[in-house]
């Protein structure tokens, strides 16, 4: 039986990175993944050290300027707009769990991994738990955030149970089904312009070994148990680059596309990557409010200053995140389909596909969330570099530096750009969405979810610039 | 184009790659851990024999709130480092019976220095300084002062001798009304002036039977007002706003100035958190909206020491009773272990001047 080719979405422009001579050798370098994990291993280690054994004050802390300022910058201002998941391939928490299942560091082994083996439940192949885990984590932000001592529990709580899931499941579960960061990086990779896929989909289709699955002597076999000849979005995607070293055929590469590609894989659209895009956004306008906002009463609830104060703001803050805010958008999307007369796709399924609009606004507010509060604090890194434990060291010297806010006047006018452009990438996001279910009466269905991102903008512009 | 269609072995764990690699991960894992306690607890204190300690500082209400750690042990002559930071608001640091007082904050995000050597062993209770919320006053610390030659050294209190309170009849708890008081503030200065005209010998001489630490002013306005004794008849020719006048004068004589200035810093420090900067009780401490608990005791307003009645109904004693001790029920802290003498009969004379005007 002849089936039919896979088509890339919106294959119109692509430019092989892994063409480059320079760019394919060092990919294809087996130490490369090992070499960049292991720098983040050292820092996480020192962060794990800091947050129990250093000053219990943030700001003087290196766990909390490296983790939550710095990796956080590096995470959601650079890395995932630009190079997608890039961050998982080094993330240094999967590390020693993966190490112990393969028995190596950089070179496969014949033997088979070094794990029990069991297959990860079916009802849980979904990134359900990833939204539950985030949410589980955002209740208590504002007191991870700030306190050494529960950033540290959280960063041993995640490598033990990356260890102990390693043990149990094949390759990298946690990352792909557990891990709270992973599953927010993976929707917003969907907007970066980087990508890894087959160059020609029936040559995988043609060959049989599939090494790029199984692994061989040049390689592990995905990790992330992806199949790279059905690969059309970045979502499950861990970059580390094992296919582009195992394919036999040559036939993977590294792509430089236009961005946000992936929204339009319109077979691969869920419900728990639609409520992720929901979670997203519902967490960076709590979080500005909370953290940024003016709100004293707000940031005591947050700040578990009483138990019934936090239990109050963790019930509305789960009711924004998983009722109103999705609860609103679903409402749109009904008047959308009524205004647009597209009654034959299913209420669930069209709320499901408009929903992935939410995406680029979801990640441009979190830039721009995070614009305001890094370029603020960054002045902190390296003072607790040069004393990290807050002990009266002073390594280089540094430790004295004053705090100096970069650019503190000029934040508000990165931050508008941002978030009018995330909201412009998301309109026309919905526009091609919409455009999947036929071109009449177009405007009209676009209208109401259109307002609803309108004014969500309007409600982060509100709250940044007052 | 790789090729990768040719078979190869697979290198071996032991190859030579995998060696440096794990020896690379071992070194971050183990190597970063043992370098970072070698440096801080073998390498600092043999290149510089001062001992670092780290304190921060957080609003007593909040969580783990206070100073931690809360005590702090130290070995007689050893030099130490008191590096302290606040995880919250402004704070404030002294330790009064070690001589460290600074005007200088404990501001959050930065470090406030203090380096110290205790001579004589003992306990130093240390406060904070600023008053940085209702329960400011609970925010206080131990440095306990050991002498390794001695080891029951820290046990002896560097408090001042506790006092007899039954003896002396003094209820520190109990209100004081003066059976007599003043209807305005009387000024020293004119009581000075007074005595001048009246007086045939030093004004105090005729008090000299009496323990001056138990007199209250209506007790001396009393004294002052009794016919047929010496001093009644000196001041006979008197109306009762002057002899309060001469009352005023007798306590200006018990501070001298430096005193009363020092006084003037302690209550300034200490006090106006609750009792105002102007003695009136009505600092941020004791507004009942910030109050911890309104329903208790705990809400009942600071002393004001403008009330002329109050102040002239007690005795130095018994402020001095209300000061080493703190107030039962109140939230008035006890300073006996922070002041020293000297600095307890400082403020006193200090407070007395919210009543009794003079120079």
């Amino acid at each position: 039986m002849t089936q039919p080719p896979i088509k890339q979405p919106g294959s119109n422009w692509r430019f092989e990175l892994t063409r480059l001579p320079f760019l394919y050798r060092l990919l294809r370098w087996r130490p490369l993944q090992f070499t960049l994990t292991l720098i983040t291993l050292s820092f996480f280690v020192l962060a794990l050290l800091t947050s129990f054994l250093g000053t219990p004050v943030g700001n003087r802390n290196f766990s909390i300027i490296f983790v939550w300022i710095v990796w956080w910058a590096l995470v959601i201002i650079l890395l995932v707009p630009v190079l997608g998941r890039s961050w998982c391939a080094i993330c240094p928490i999967p590390a020693p769990g993966e190490w112990l299942q393969r028995r190596s560091f950089i070179y496969p082994r014949r033997r088979k991994l070094w794990t029990l083996g069991k297959r990860w439940p079916r009802r849980l192949k979904n990134i359900w738990l990833q939204n539950f885990s985030f949410l589980a984590m955002a209740l208590f932000s504002a007191i991870i955030l700030t306190r050494p001592i529960a950033t540290g529990l959280v960063l041993l709580a995640f490598i033990l149970l990356a260890v102990g899931l390693s043990l149990v499941y094949e390759r990298r579960i946690f990352c792909r089904y557990v891990c709270p960061v992973g599953g927010f990086i993976g929707l917003y990779s969907m907007a970066a312009p980087i990508e890894l896929r087959v160059k020609d989909v029936e040559v995988c289709r043609a060959h049989s070994t599939k090494e790029c699955y199984v692994g061989s002597e040049h390689g592990f076999g995905c990790p992330w148990l992806v199949f790279p000849g059905n690969l059309q979005r970045n979502t499950y995607c861990g970059l580390c680059t094992e296919c582009l070293k195992t394919c036999t055929m040559d036939n993977v590469a590294v792509n430089l596309r236009l961005p946000g590609l992936d929204f339009f894989v319109a077979k691969q659209r869920r419900l728990d990557e639609a409520y992720k895009a929901f979670i997203m956004l519902a967490c960076a306008l709590a979080y500005s409010a909370v953290l940024l906002g003016p709100w004293g009463v707000l940031k005591d609830a947050a700040n578990f200053a009483s138990l019934e104060g936090w239990l109050i703001y963790a019930v509305v803050f789960l009711a924004f995140n998983l009722l109103i805010l999705p609860g609103l958008f679903y409402l749109t999307t009904l008047l959308s389909r009524k205004l647009g007369a597209r009654g034959e796709i299913s209420a669930r399924a069209y709320f499901i596909d408009l929903s992935y609009s939410l995406i680029p606004l979801g990640l441009a507010a979190w830039i721009a969330f995070s614009l305001g509060f890094v370029l603020v604090s960054i002045s902190y890194a390296l003072p607790v570099l040069a004393d990290p434990f807050g002990w009266g060291w002073n390594m280089f010297g540094l430790r004295d530096m004053p705090w100096t806010p970069i650019a503190p006047g000029l934040i508000p006018t990165m931050q508008v750009p941002v978030l009018l452009g995330g909201l412009a990438f998301s309109i026309y996001t919905l526009w091609r969405i919409l455009g999947e279910h036929g071109r009449e009466r177009l405007t009209r269905a676009a209208l109401p979810p259109a307002f609803f991102l309108t004014l969500a903008t309007f409600g982060f512009l509100w709250l940044y610039l007052g | 184009m790789p090729d990768n269609s040719a078979s190869k072995p697979y290198p071996s764990f032991r190859s030579r790659p995998e060696r440096i690699a794990l020896l690379l991960v071992l070194l971050a894992v183990v190597g970063i851990p043992l370098a970072v306690l070698g440096t801080q607890y073998g390498l600092r204190p043999r290149l510089a024999p001062m001992r670092t300690i780290e304190l921060v500082g957080r609003l007593p209400s909040a969580e783990h709130g206070g100073w931690t750690p809360e005590t702090i042990t130290v070995f007689k002559g050893e030099r130490v480092r008191l590096r302290i930071t606040s995880a919250d608001v402004v704070h404030g640091f002294a330790v009064p019976k070690l001589g460290i007082e600074t005007d200088a904050w404990v501001e959050p995000g930065k470090v406030l220095e203090v380096i110290f050597t205790a001579e004589q062993p003992g306990r130093y209770e240390f406060l904070c300084t600023v008053w940085c919320e209702t329960g400011h006053w609970r925010m206080r610390g131990v440095i306990e002062v050991i002498d390794p030659d001695d080891a029951t050294a820290v046990l002896r209190d560097v408090s001042p001798p506790t006092t007899n309170w039954m003896e002396t009849g003094i209820d520190i708890d109990a209100e004081h009304p003066g059976e007599n008081a003043p209807s305005q503030s009387p000024d020293a200065r004119r009581g000075a002036e007074l005595w001048a005209q009246l007086g045939d010998r030093p004004y105090p001489e005729y008090f000299a039977d009496l323990d001056p630490r138990l007199l209250s002013p209506s007790g001396a306005f009393a004294r002052l007002s009794r016919p047929g004794t010496a001093l009644g008849a000196l001041t006979s020719s008197l109306g009762a706003e002057e002899r309060w006048h001469l009352v005023a004068y007798l306590w200006s004589l018990k501070a001298a100035p430096d005193s009363l200035l020092r006084g003037e810093s302690l209550y300034q420090r200490d006090c106006t958190g609750c009792h105002g900067s102007l003695g009136r009780g009505d600092g941020p401490g004791a507004h009942p909206d910030l109050s911890l608990d309104t329903a208790s005791d705990m809400a009942r307003p600071a002393t004001d020491f403008t009330d002329l009645r109050a102040q002239a109904g007690a005795s130095d004693m018994l402020y001095y009773g209300k000061l080493v001790r703190g107030g039962m029920g109140t939230t008035m802290p006890y300073w006996g272990r922070l002041y020293s003498e000297d600095d307890l009969w400082a403020v006193i004379a200090y407070v007395r001047s919210f009543a009794f005007k003079r120079d």
